[in-house]
């Protein structure tokens, strides 16, 4: 049975492979000393790296190494699903993920520009509410103990500095 | 054998309030995240490091492993309780566990696992003292060879146990030891990987590789489900604890298992789930009633608990006297032990028996806590069980930012914060682990390094890796656990087709 998805994760590792050698190339191959250099287990690292996708790419093609693992195998056996790797699925599953990493990306590219209350704020309500809780009077209180409890935590008992931005 | 001057010194250190209090608070967090869910111990140690930058390494060691014992025992209450474990080491506990808390003996199978897990913590940190102390010396005579020879090993094995297609094992302790290159190299001195940025020519950090693997990809991973679709706590819980006869009926399989999980430990790679399901299996066979397995039998919930638990002490031996972390909250230990600026090797055992010593003490004293906390405190952290999914994974967002923002507070760290969870949450989706990237990250550095000295030393001659008998005999396993899985691969399809045939 052919596995798409392998096929792609083994295309993808290959150029990743070829990028990662182009990129070793420039590296210094040896030294005076050092017969290996900087550059030598890039470079192995690289070839590695697109033997191994072009393997995944053929075992994929040809429905190869599907059989369990034995961890997957003893896993596989449990009656209840670890709370780690639940899958479940609804239309809006994927909607949610991007919206929570945009969220994300949003928070890192801004939180040292706006500052850390402002941004968590607005952020963390965001997040919440994406997630599923749409009363607004929780979603505040919520927001506000996050917020206030991560600002006392690091700032004010470790003394870790928060980022401080225009609005703060 | 032993330097008990060393040994009064570290007694008298982990007994200080302080130290006392530090264990006790890593054992009481490190339930309280297993109890809450997608907290495993490596997300929970990594949540919790940068609170201990400013701390002695002792002490924040102290309450790191604390929080790891804690953490094992924690995921097991879930587990019992609503039938869904916090972390796979405790997906065997349900077996019997969750039977015991329909029949409305919750207390004593919360009571039992509490007092297994505190066993095996206790018993596999006598075993880490008695294999340990002999490896360091073994390990003295290590050469740069072997020392590359063994991390070789570490990868292999862990890379090949840890996903499903094997081959994706490998991808991701490539791009793992890849990553370990990124910065200054340590031999030349030139930058690489570094495209130009100032901030990488310290290497990539790997607290913040492993937050946004480990902890940031969980998030997104979760978002996925539901909203609203949280386990209900279906059951009210029972209080009354294991009696007397009934602890001393489930001691031999505590003993056992104990021993047992120390020694899978041991091995790169095998965890504590694995360890739980094998205590599981050999324990039903042991059993006089392996009738009762599956239906609520309290010495099968003893098993798994003491043997995942066990993991601990014995997955510290390969990382305190050679640096090679055999899971991932072993590797995240070993990172925090490097940012605190010690990296375990068999030199500190002769160089800083205090702080080895004050190891071994400060686990057997977390584990006599843990006996304490478990029995009277877990009934109030259960309510961690009711947390609604939204208002955690936003709690753990904002922990996760705000713990990598600490190292240096900048938005390029966050940046590649963000980018390491986003391609954690892809390795999931695409069925590639992410514990080999991170363990090979860690190991990369001893890896690169030793390959280098050894060639150095042999004049740039490669049979210095096979001349040197440890060095040959390590490098032999870590093939053979390379080319296994292909083995049992073929094995497997030759027996699928030939049943196919016969059935034809």
């Amino acid at each position: 049975m052919i596995n798409r998805r392998d096929i792609s994760a083994g295309l993808f590792t290959t150029i990743f492979g070829i990028l990662v050698y182009w990129q070793a190339v420039q590296l210094p191959t040896h030294t005076a000393t050092d017969n290996l250099g900087g550059g030598r287990l890039p470079k192995l690292l690289a070839i590695l790296l697109i033997a191994f996708g072009i393997l995944l790419m053929i075992t994929g093609r040809f429905g190869l190494l599907q059989a369990q693992g034995f961890k997957e195998r003893m896993r596989g056996r449990q009656p209840g699903q670890s709370r780690q790797g639940g899958d479940a699925s609804d239309d809006g599953e994927l909607t949610r993920v991007l919206l929570v990493g945009g969220l994300m990306v949003v928070y890192a590219w801004l939180i040292h520009v706006v500052g850390y209350v402002v941004m968590s704020v607005i952020i963390f309500s965001a997040m919440i509410v994406v997630l599923g809780e749409r009363r607004w009077p929780r979603v505040a209180m919520v927001v506000t103990i996050i917020t206030a409890s991560l600002y006392l935590l690091f700032s004010l008992i470790f003394h870790i500095p928060v980022p401080e931005g225009i609005l703060f | 054998m032993f330097d008990f001057q060393a040994l009064a010194q570290a007694v008298v250190g982990v007994f200080s309030p302080m130290h006392l209090l530090y264990i006790g608070a890593g054992v009481l967090l490190g339930t309280l995240g297993g109890i809450l869910p997608g907290i495993n111990a490596a997300i929970g140690i990594s949540l919790i490091l940068p609170f201990t930058y400013s701390m002695q390494p002792l002490s924040a060691l102290l309450l790191i492993l604390g929080m790891w014992g804690g953490q094992n025992y924690g995921s097991g209450v879930t587990a019992t309780l609503i039938r869904t474990p916090g972390a796979p080491a405790s997906a065997a506990t349900i077996f019997d566990g969750y039977p015991l808390h329909q029949q409305g003996k919750s207390g004593k199978a919360l009571g039992i696992q509490c007092i297994a897990s505190a066993s095996g913590w206790f018993i596999s940190t006598l075993f880490l003292i008695a294999l340990s102390l002999p490896l360091a010396r073994v390990a003295l005579s290590f050469g740069p060879a072997e020392y590359f020879a063994v991390g070789l090993f570490g990868l292999s094995m862990i890379s090949s146990m840890s996903a499903k297609n094997v081959l994706k094992g490998f991808i991701s302790a490539t791009v793992g030891l890849l990553l370990a290159t990124i910065g200054v190299d340590p031999f030349a001195g030139t930058p690489r990987f570094t495209l130009g940025r100032v901030e990488l020519l310290q290497g990539v950090e790997l607290l913040v590789v492993m937050l946004g693997l480990f902890a940031l990809s969980e998030v997104l991973s979760q978002s996925r489900k539901l909203p609203g679709d949280e386990e209900i706590h279906s059951r009210r819980q029972d209080a009354a604890l294991p009696t007397w006869q009934e602890v001393k009926y489930c001691l031999p399989a505590i003993l056992r298992n104990s021993v047992l999980g120390t020694f899978v430990g041991v091995a790169p790679g095998a965890g504590g789930s694995i360890a739980g399901f094998i205590a599981y299996d050999s324990e039903k066979r042991f059993s006089k009633h392996p009738e009762r397995f599956g239906k609520g039998a309290m010495d099968g919930v003893a098993a798994v608990e003491s043997a995942n638990n066990a993991t601990e002490g014995g997955a510290l031996v390969p990382l305190l006297t050679l640096g090679v972390p055999g899971t991932p909250a072993a590797a995240v230990v070993l990172a925090a032990l490097i940012i605190y600026g010690v990296r375990p090797s068999p030199q500190v055992f002769s160089r800083d028996p205090v702080f080895i010593y004050s190891i071994f003490i400060g686990l057997m004293v977390g584990a006599v806590f843990l006996l304490g906390a478990g029995l009277f405190l877990t009934k109030y952290l259960v309510f961690a069980i009711r947390v609604k999914r939204p208002y955690l994974l936003t709690a753990i967002t904002g922990l996760v930012f705000m713990g990598a923002n600490a190292l240096s507070n900048d938005a390029f760290t966050l940046k590649l914060l963000v980018l390491f969870g986003v391609i954690g949450y892809v390795m999931r989706r695409f069925g590639f682990p992410v514990a080999p990237l991170v363990l090979s990250m860690v190991l990369g550095f001893m890896i690169e390094t030793s390959l280098r000295r050894a060639l150095i030393i042999s004049e740039g001659s490669w049979s210095v890796f096979f001349t040197r008998p440890i060095s040959a005999l390590v490098l032999l396993l870590a093939f053979v656990s390379f080319v296994y899985p292909f083995y049992q691969e073929y094995r497997q399809r030759k027996v699928q087709e030939s049943g196919a045939s016969k059935s034809v």
